[in-house]
């Protein structure tokens, strides 16, 4: 068969060798219930096309001399499901059911599809596997329809619409000319959002011939993950990388297209998208959900989370006013006691134990409730891991400040960020010519500070520096309880710089 | 073992039994402390203690807020910023949109403003709030609270009550159109299967979703089960789905028909697409779905 450079998508249906890199990284981190449940589904009746297992009547004459086979083929779909049933009801090791998939059903190759299928399987069981970068939906002002665009009538529509066959058709139709790409698309039941994963494949061709083929510099991620929270008009970017891998410039690249691609597609006629930056980056799915996503919780986070349930606002229709202190109470006490018993921190437990706290830590807990509110448990699964920000105010002013000095720091200072952005690649957080004109305007020395908190639960981690007296929970900044809702941002009187307009919308 | 059981039923039933008897307490001691002259009744024999005056405080002040929030839908309150770099203080304007669908309210929104002074007037801007993006929330700020953009000369005319009662006006049609969207599932039998489907995704919550692809037809994604070729008319509605702000439902039959309904803000369908098994487009279903939501099936099937 000749190959020839084409148009054309990479098919569910097109196979990988088992021992390609690909399919043994993602197989081999899967669990034994994963792995089982995807086979499940693999062959049941609707996948069948493109999951295609190796069946006895597969078996070829001509290579019918390996009798020795550690698998014997099934006979029909049906038999296999039957095995993969049993295997569910039985314990038994991962090792089991990988070698089976690999080297027994599907010898002949694993499907694009079930590759696909395999690497968000790992993604569901493992929601903090990836950096994720959100991103926002923004329509293009147009000049001609500004009127309408800001108008909201009987029918008006203000987020971007998402079509799922609409919006791959458009996908493709962008991405062909530059590479070859497998596209699932899929809706995940258990959270409210929609996963695209674009598999790159870097090559003029589509066949399977030239899937199997290893680059020999491809150790860069080779799939992109997307996710759309249902009905808002943030996107999550991530490339599927492992962990410790680097990402190397080019699958950098490859990402930026397929991002560049997507407003594209969203886009129709006199209403085109732009993708703005949402300064956010996290691991957690979760917390992506908190901050982006399509509920209440996006534009009022840290202590301001009181107001998205019912602990700061009854029902109207609520008058018992005394109940629920008593319950209130009675719950908080249990649960600092049983905090106490779970988490024996170091230098805590003693203190945490005998439940007569002084009346100094009963104090700062109490402030710190009131900061953070319900938000920044160190259980509450929404930890940012990386948190980080630039101070734009002036020095405090000790004495007198001289002029001559003042020149001279701020030349001092551009160099510093100049120098900094020739090192590596330019930081978000590095000072803009705009921003160090605002700061030559201000009166007063701006050095270059920038905070980065760093942990795995960041504010979580504040809060306890709160509660242990070590930060001054008064007196503390607002963004240092994450309401800003930020992970990078530019300090400016006391409060993160955010641009006008609504936040979180 | 079957004493056991029985002890085990006992205690859920005297635990049944004491929650009902505290609900009916709290309910008793709110009504005593809303007993009007209830203050000063207590306070002629001698000095009134500290813990019923702050008790009866509370509750009358309780009362007075649930009879603003119930009666009147949008109601304002004051809050404290606890920043210490806040702007103004800290002094922010809380407003509060409870809507009631049903005869119960089922939701309370809070759009949390503060001002700048600008001589005489103050500019109002949103600080947090809790509404959802799939209400156009920029749009009606845009419109009605208006920021000073680049030129400070032109003071923008900012009104807060028509925005509050417009933003009031979305939310509020947002929920009957979930709710509505809710009544056509239990009218076409598919709660029940729906919440058995929850029930099994709880059992085995790893099962990766629905599988929608530009490389596989609808119909292959969309049935689990495979029906037999049912003649149109008696066929059953295997899925009603809709967006997150209920603009767009999207229904689909055993017969392998579906349609593609784009609803108003007030409820009414204004443009349908309805398609048979062969993907041929159905005019005639097609138009019989206009009119409101209630009674879509109902029109779709006579």
């Amino acid at each position: 068969m000749a190959t020839m450079p084409d148009y054309k998508n990479i098919p569910h249906s097109h196979r990988l060798p088992v021992f390609h890199r690909e399919v043994q990284r993602t197989f081999m981190k899967l669990s034994r219930q994963s792995l089982v449940s995807l086979a499940q589904q693999w062959l049941s009746k609707k996948n069948r096309d493109f999951c295609r297992p190796y069946l006895l009547s597969d078996r070829n004459v001509a290579d019918d001399d390996e009798d020795d086979e550690l698998y014997e083929p099934a006979q029909s779909y049906e038999e296999l499901q039957e095995i993969y049933r049993e295997l569910a009801t039985r314990k038994g090791g991962r090792r089991e059911v990988l070698d089976r998939i690999l080297e027994g059903d599907w010898r002949t190759g694993i499907s694009m599809y079930q590759l696909a299928t395999a690497e968000i399987q790992y993604l569901l069981d493992h929601p903090n596997a990836l950096r994720w970068t959100a991103k926002r939906l923004t329509k293009i002002p147009n000049a001609r329809s500004a009127v309408t665009d800001m108008e909201v009538t009987n029918d008006s529509d203000h987020l971007p619409r998402f079509q799922a066959q609409t919006f791959m058709s458009n996908l493709a139709r962008e991405l062909t000319p530059l590479m070859k790409a497998h596209y699932l698309i899929t809706r995940i039941k258990t959270s409210p959002m929609t996963l695209l994963r674009v598999y790159i494949h870097d090559s003029p061709y589509s066949t399977e011939g030239s899937l199997a083929v290893e680059n020999t510099s491809t150790d860069s991620a080779k799939a992109v993950f997307f996710v759309w929270p249902n009905g808002s008009p943030f996107v999550y970017s991530s490339l599927a990388t492992l962990t410790g891998q680097v990402v190397g410039d080019e699958g950098r690249h490859l990402r930026d297209i397929v991002q560049q691609a997507i407003p594209k597609a969203f886009s129709r006629p006199s209403a085109r998208y732009q993708l703005t930056s949402t300064n956010f980056t996290t691991k957690s799915l979760d917390a992506l959900l908190t901050y982006r996503g399509s509920g209440k919780s996006n534009a009022a986070t840290g202590g301001w989370s009181i107001f998205q349930d019912h602990s700061f606002s009854q029902n109207a229709l609520d008058f018992i006013t005394t109940q629920r202190g008593d319950a209130q109470d009675k719950q908080s006490a249990e649960k600092g006691a049983t905090n106490g018993v779970t988490k024996p921190g170091p230098g805590r437990s003693k203190r945490a134990a005998d439940s007569t706290e002084t009346p100094e830590a009963k104090r700062r807990k109490e402030v710190a409730a009131g900061r953070f509110g319900p938000s920044a448990k160190s259980d509450d699964g929404r930890g940012l891991e990386r948190f980080e920000v630039r101070i734009d105010d002036p020095f405090p002013a000790v004495g007198e400040n001289n002029g001559a000095q003042l020149d001279g720091e701020t030349s001092n200072m551009n160099a510093q960020a100049s120098k900094s952005t020739r090192r590596g690649r330019p930081s978000l957080l590095d000072r803009t010519a705009e921003d160090l004109e605002d700061i030559q305007n201000e009166a007063g020395w701006v050095p270059n500070v920038r905070v980065t908190f760093q942990g795995t639960h960041v504010f979580a981690g504040i809060r306890q520096l709160v509660e242990e007296g070590i930060v001054d929970g008064e007196k503390m900044p607002g963004w240092m309880t994450g309401e800003a809702g930020v992970t990078i941002g530019a300090v400016r009187e006391g409060r993160i710089r955010s641009k006008e307009g609504v936040p979180g919308v | 073992m079957a004493t056991i059981d029985e002890l085990d039923s006992d205690i859920s039933d005297l635990h049944v039994r004491i929650s009902a008897i505290h609900a009916h307490r709290a309910n008793l001691a709110s009504v005593l402390l809303s007993q009007a002259h209830l203050a000063a009744r207590l306070q002629t024999p001698k000095q009134i203690s500290k813990s019923a005056k702050r008790a009866i405080e509370q509750q009358s002040k309780r009362n007075l807020e649930n009879v603003y929030r119930a009666c009147a839908g949008v109601t304002a309150y004051k809050v404290q910023d606890p920043d210490p770099n806040a702007i103004n203080n800290g002094n922010i304007l809380g407003v509060s949109i409870d809507v009631a669908i049903g005869g119960k309210f089922v939701e309370t929104y809070h759009v949390l403003l503060n001002w700048s002074e600008r001589d005489e007037s103050r500019l109002l801007r949103i600080h947090k709030h809790t509404i959802p993006p799939c209400i156009p929330l920029q749009q009606l700020v845009n419109k009605w609270l208006p920021q000073s953009g680049k030129d400070v000369e032109v003071d923008p005319e900012q009104d807060l009550v028509r925005f509050g009662r417009l933003l009031r006006k979305e939310l509020v049609s947002w929920h009957m159109r979930v709710k509505a969207v809710e009544e056509l599932q239990k009218e076409a039998g598919l709660a029940m299967s729906r919440s058995r489907a929850r029930d099994e995704q709880e059992e085995n919550p790893e099962r990766t979703g629905k599988i929608l692809n530009a490389f596989v037809s609808e119909d292959e994604a969309s049935s689990d089960i495979e029906e037999p070729a049912a003649e149109s008319g008696n066929a059953r509605i295997l899925d009603i789905e809709s967006d997150a702000a209920v603009r767009q439902i999207t229904i689909t039959w055993s017969d392998r028909r579906t349609a593609v309904l784009s609803v108003t803000k007030d409820g009414r369908i204004e443009k349908a697409v309805c398609r048979a098994k062969d993907g041929s487009r159905d005019q005639s279903l097609s138009r019989k779905a206009f009119g409101p939501m209630t009674g879509l099936l109902r029109r779709l099937k006579g």
